[in-house]
């Protein structure tokens, strides 16, 4: 736990400005997707990053993965100023962070092989440049995450759902990555794979001591993996604690409803979630946010001073953290 | 292989095969999809048809409706008894009659199956059109359309008929759907993984809507998914399939406290849980699910199986019963009894 | 469409609609499918032989005149009857295979491989670049193609070379903006960000990812352009603006023979009706080759 961060983002932002005509002149609205995220990961753990759609969790990975540009914000990976890294720097920087996404078919060029791809990433950072090393450790990589060495030769279509995801997993791993993004990698992914996919990505946090930022809208799947877990609603964290507490004693409705709602194959435990009452209304866009805290109008406990003041997120003993006025204990 | 419960049959499917003929460009083979699957979904029962892609659950979900007649290379052949009559031997005309006010179907993407560019008072209100043209009077007809919308948990109902689908969520668009689906009264509501493209929260609130629907109004709903958690809370029985064919049928409890199948019961076991504290591993079925086209000899799982016997490689097991649960398996009995730790040294990689 | 808005859809409509919209027995079909992929096949081929050997075909000395055999109808001595040189038509069409397929060939190459670059460019890099791309776009899509490329060819000498220069200006914009649009879709697919992430080099990224998944749709208006551009190459010389050296050209005998056309009129009508055939058949092709092209989806 004293080990120094990996990975500090403090304060990020991503506003979208939105132009629109309207009558005569224009309306501006603002999206506000990620509003003042901290975050912090240490060397060779997990962050479990949980929320529904709309609650900006894709895009601070995309922010963090230099995807996207920040509105505002910092960002300090390996004790180096992160944002600033431009052109050829930042190229081969990139070395050290490497992301899985949600759909494998998509994040594969589909008129390249397998092989090619987890080539191509070597060359790009100038591992192995003979042809036959490069080939042999492409055969490596794929045995390291349960593929046959003939997979290199075939094309993405050619591959089950769960082949194609172990590729990209392989081609993150190539580099020889301290930090991965895996932006809900296994939930387009059948069950008995997604367990698969879910040990695999363990047992590599073993071998190779790389961190994880695991985003995923499927509390349950970040039980596995995290040792901290963050809850978002709208742009901002509402909730913040090592998985252990996150799950046994939730402080914030929005994270108390959650778990409530997470279908339990068994259905007696069922029953039991559903008597804990249920989330009314809809989630509210993030262009009219409400005042106060964005959660009281679904919320069960509003009061008059959620309409007025913001929760800020702030820190209870033993590293847990939550952003409201009336929190479970 | 009709359902072994007191209760009358609704909806009894028997035999029913969908086959896929491929272009002749590759050899114009066939390929089966649906093999010779038979069940019954009885009224105001929940029946939740579970499997994961390249099952075939959502083939026989829309063969059920008839959908599947419009496309050329797939053949359909078995029957579907809904009240009495086979809709599979229905001409599309008389089918079209039931669709609507017997049985009725709702999807998973809902944004998607609604048109953009009508207001969704109005499509409510075309589902509710009587057949013979008789509309009543507007007035009426929107007095209708707002029952019909608070039925389904809408409140506010005179705003929301006058939005257009963009404008409203997609829990919102589902309960629209739904609403839409049973403008007509049916008996039985086919619903093919109606909250996959929801979130979580949403989702319950959906399910519940079902849930309480086929109380109160007697509904019967074929619910099809892929997540176990969905079919504990929902279903009455349950329904594993597998390579296309049924390979597990039991009522919901018998099915989770022991299932009779290793495919079942590893697919429950891989779920991933928030109530349990985290194992060190999961436990997963090594292996993936078998294209059609190149399915094993004898029972389609036996190469991921841990009980796997010669026989399994021969033989294809068929659908018997055990007590009140069925297994296509040939093994089944030992599984009852394993139970649990069936699954735990099969912790790998795959 | 969604089979949910196919149960819908099956309500609302009335019940002439209906009828009208039930399964047909059998499909109308356009005739498409492989005989008529070769036929055109085969079609291109005879042509591109008369390109290569026109000798072998018509003999030598298209244009040797011969007054005694003027204005002779088809079918009779000749197999497309003479112009009013005593000219055997088929001979002249066959000679002017040459020069067409160079002009249709050699522009859309030159324009094709110019307005591709520039617009995957502008697509993919955006910003400054992009906007340059766009105007220049629009300025040379300011005039339709035929008038393009004779305003390049009036103010340059008529010869072969330059004639393919102005044709292949003309043919860049149509390239260039259709490239971007590509470009632009390939930019914000998945496997775009994921080269990024893994660090691969922009360079890298636009040769070996971008540009061959936008190559599909440049090829298809690659082989239209080619019936296009030999379209605007026929009426340039019709116009009497193209390349003076020779006269067996096809758009040169259209003019040649359009003042005999309510009577003679095999001379101008076999070639028009050529270039038809061959633009046809230079289509079925390209379509074709885009469908092989795409990466078959399992």
């Amino acid at each position: 736990m004293a080990s120094e961060s990996l990975l500090t983002a403090t304060g990020l932002v991503r506003h979208y400005r939105l132009r629109r005509r309207w009558w005569l002149g224009e309306r501006h609205s603002v999206v506000k997707a990620v509003d003042g995220v901290t975050v912090e990961i240490a060397p060779g753990t997990t962050l479990g990053l949980v929320g529904e759609s709309g609650c900006g969790k894709t895009t601070l990975g995309r922010l963090l993965l230099r995807l996207d540009q920040p509105t505002s914000g910092q960002v300090t990976f390996g004790g180096e100023d992160w944002l600033a890294k431009k052109g050829e720097q930042l190229r081969s920087a990139r070395k050290d962070m490497q992301a899985i996404f949600q759909d494998p078919l998509g994040s594969l060029d589909p008129r390249r092989t397998v092989g090619n791809a987890i080539g191509e990433a070597l060359t790009a950072h100038g591992l192995e440049p003979d042809r036959g090393a490069r080939a042999q450790r492409v055969t490596e990589l794929l045995q390291q995450v349960g593929l046959g060495a003939d997979v290199a030769a075939r094309y993405p279509h050619e591959l089950s759902g769960g082949q194609r995801q172990r590729a990209t997993i392989a081609r993150a791993i190539a580099v020889g990555p301290k930090f991965i993004v895996c932006d809900e990698a296994v939930s387009a992914l059948d069950v008995s794979v997604q367990a698969q996919i879910i040990n695999l990505l363990s047992d590599l946090q073993d071998t190779m001591d790389v961190s994880y930022l695991f985003i995923s809208h499927n509390l349950a799947t970040v039980r596995h993996l995290a040792s901290t877990v963050a809850v978002m609603y709208l742009g901002k964290i509402v909730e913040q604690a090592p998985a252990d507490e996150i799950f046994t004693a939730p402080a914030h409705p929005y994270t108390v409803a959650l778990l409530a709602a997470v279908p339990v194959p068994d259905p007696a435990a069922s029953r039991a979630q559903a008597a804990s009452g249920r989330l009314a209304g809809d989630p509210q866009s993030a262009t009219a946010l409400p005042s106060g805290c964005r959660f009281r109008l679904r919320c069960p406990r509003a009061a008059a001073i959620c309409a007025e003041a913001e929760p800020p997120l702030s820190g209870q003993p033993g590293g847990h953290a939550v952003a409201c006025h009336f929190p479970h204990s | 292989m009709a359902d072994d419960r007191a209760a009358p049959s609704l909806l009894s499917v028997e035999h029913l095969s969908v086959s896929y003929r491929t272009s002749s460009r590759s050899g114009g083979e066939h390929v089966d999809l649906v093999r010779d699957v038979s069940f019954g979904v009885g009224r105001g029962e929940i029946v939740c048809l579970v499997g994961e892609s390249g099952s075939g659950k959502t083939l026989t979900g829309r063969a059920i409706l008839g959908l599947l007649r419009r496309n050329a290379r797939m053949r359909v052949s078995g029957s579907v008894w809904l009240d009495g009559r086979d809709l599979a031997a229905l001409p599309e005309r008389e089918l079209r009659q039931v669709r609507g006010t017997g049985v009725s179907m709702i999807f998973q993407d809902p944004v998607a199956a609604l048109d953009p560019v009508i207001r969704v008072g109005h499509q409510v209100a075309e589902a509710m059109t009587r057949r013979d043209g008789r509309r009543g009077s507007r007035r009426a007809v929107v007095a209708q359309v707002a029952d019909l919308l608070r039925q389904v948990g809408i409140t506010d109902t005179e705003q929301r008929m006058q939005q257009f689908p963009h404008e409203i969520s997609g829990g919102m668009c589902q309960r629209i759907l739904i609403a839409i689906a049973l403008a007509g009264n049916p008996s039985l509501l086919v619903a093919d993984e109606p909250t996959t493209a929801l979130d979580v929260t949403i989702q319950a609130q959906v399910l519940d809507l079902l849930a309480s629907l086929c109380r109160e109004r007697g509904l019967s709903v074929l619910l099809i998914t892929h997540d176990m958690g969905v079919a504990a809370r929902m279903a009455d029985r349950v329904l594993v399939m597998y390579a296309g064919a049924i390979v597990e049928q039991a009522p919901a409890g018998d099915f989770f406290a022991h299932p009779a199948h290793p495919y079942g019961l590893g697919l429950i076991r891989a779920v991933p849980r928030i109530d349990t504290g985290p194992a060190d591993r999961l436990s997963a079925i090594p292996g993936s699910v078998p294209e059609a086209r190149s399915r094993p000899a004898g029972c389609p799982f036996h190469p991921r199986c841990p009980l796997r016997a010669d026989v399994c490689e021969q033989e294809e097991p068929e659908l018997l019963p055990l007590g009140a649960q069925h297994a296509a398996c040939h093994r089944s009995a030992e599984v009852l009894g394993a139970a649990r730790s069936l699954w735990d040294s099969e912790a790998s990689v795959g | 469409m969604s089979a949910q808005a196919e149960v819908a859809e099956d309500r609302r409509q009335p019940s002439l609609r209906r009828w009208l919209d039930r399964p047909p027995v059998r499909a109308w079909r356009v005739p498409h499918g492989r005989p008529l992929v070769i036929l055109a096949a085969l079609f291109l081929l005879l042509v591109l032989g008369w390109a290569a050997f026109p000798a072998v075909f018509a003999g030598a000395n298209p244009t040797a005149v011969n007054p005694l055999a003027a204005l002779q109808p088809p079918l009779h001595r000749y197999l497309l009857g003479t112009d009013q040189y005593g000219r055997s038509v088929y001979a002249e069409l066959v000679y002017g295979a040459r020069p067409a397929l160079e002009v249709g060939v050699l522009s859309t190459l030159l324009g094709g491989a110019a307005g591709s670059v520039i617009g995957i460019l502008g697509g993919y890099l955006g910003g400054w670049a992009d906007l340059l791309v766009m105007r220049l776009i629009d300025i040379l899509l300011a005039l339709p193609g035929l008038f393009l490329a004779l305003i390049f060819i009036a103010a340059l000498p008529p010869t072969l070379t330059n004639e393919i220069l102005a044709i292949g200006i003309a043919t860049v914009p149509g390239f260039a903006r259709v490239l971007r649009g590509q470009a632009l879709g390939v930019r914000s697919r998945l496997f775009v960000d994921a080269a990024i992430v893994t660090g691969v080099r922009r360079r890298a990224i636009l040769w070996r990812h971008v540009l061959p998944n936008c190559l599909a749709p440049a090829i298809v208006l690659g082989t239209l352009n080619i019936g296009t551009a030999i379209v605007i190459a026929a009426s340039l010389s019709y116009l009497g603006l193209g390349p003076s050296s020779g006269v067996l050209n096809w758009g040169a005998l259209i003019n040649s023979g359009q003042g005999y056309i309510d009577r003679d009129w095999w001379i101008s009508t076999f070639p028009g009706l050529l270039v038809t055939l061959l633009v046809i058949a230079v289509s079925i092709l390209g379509d074709r080759l885009r469908d092989a092209m795409e990466p078959s989806s399992g």
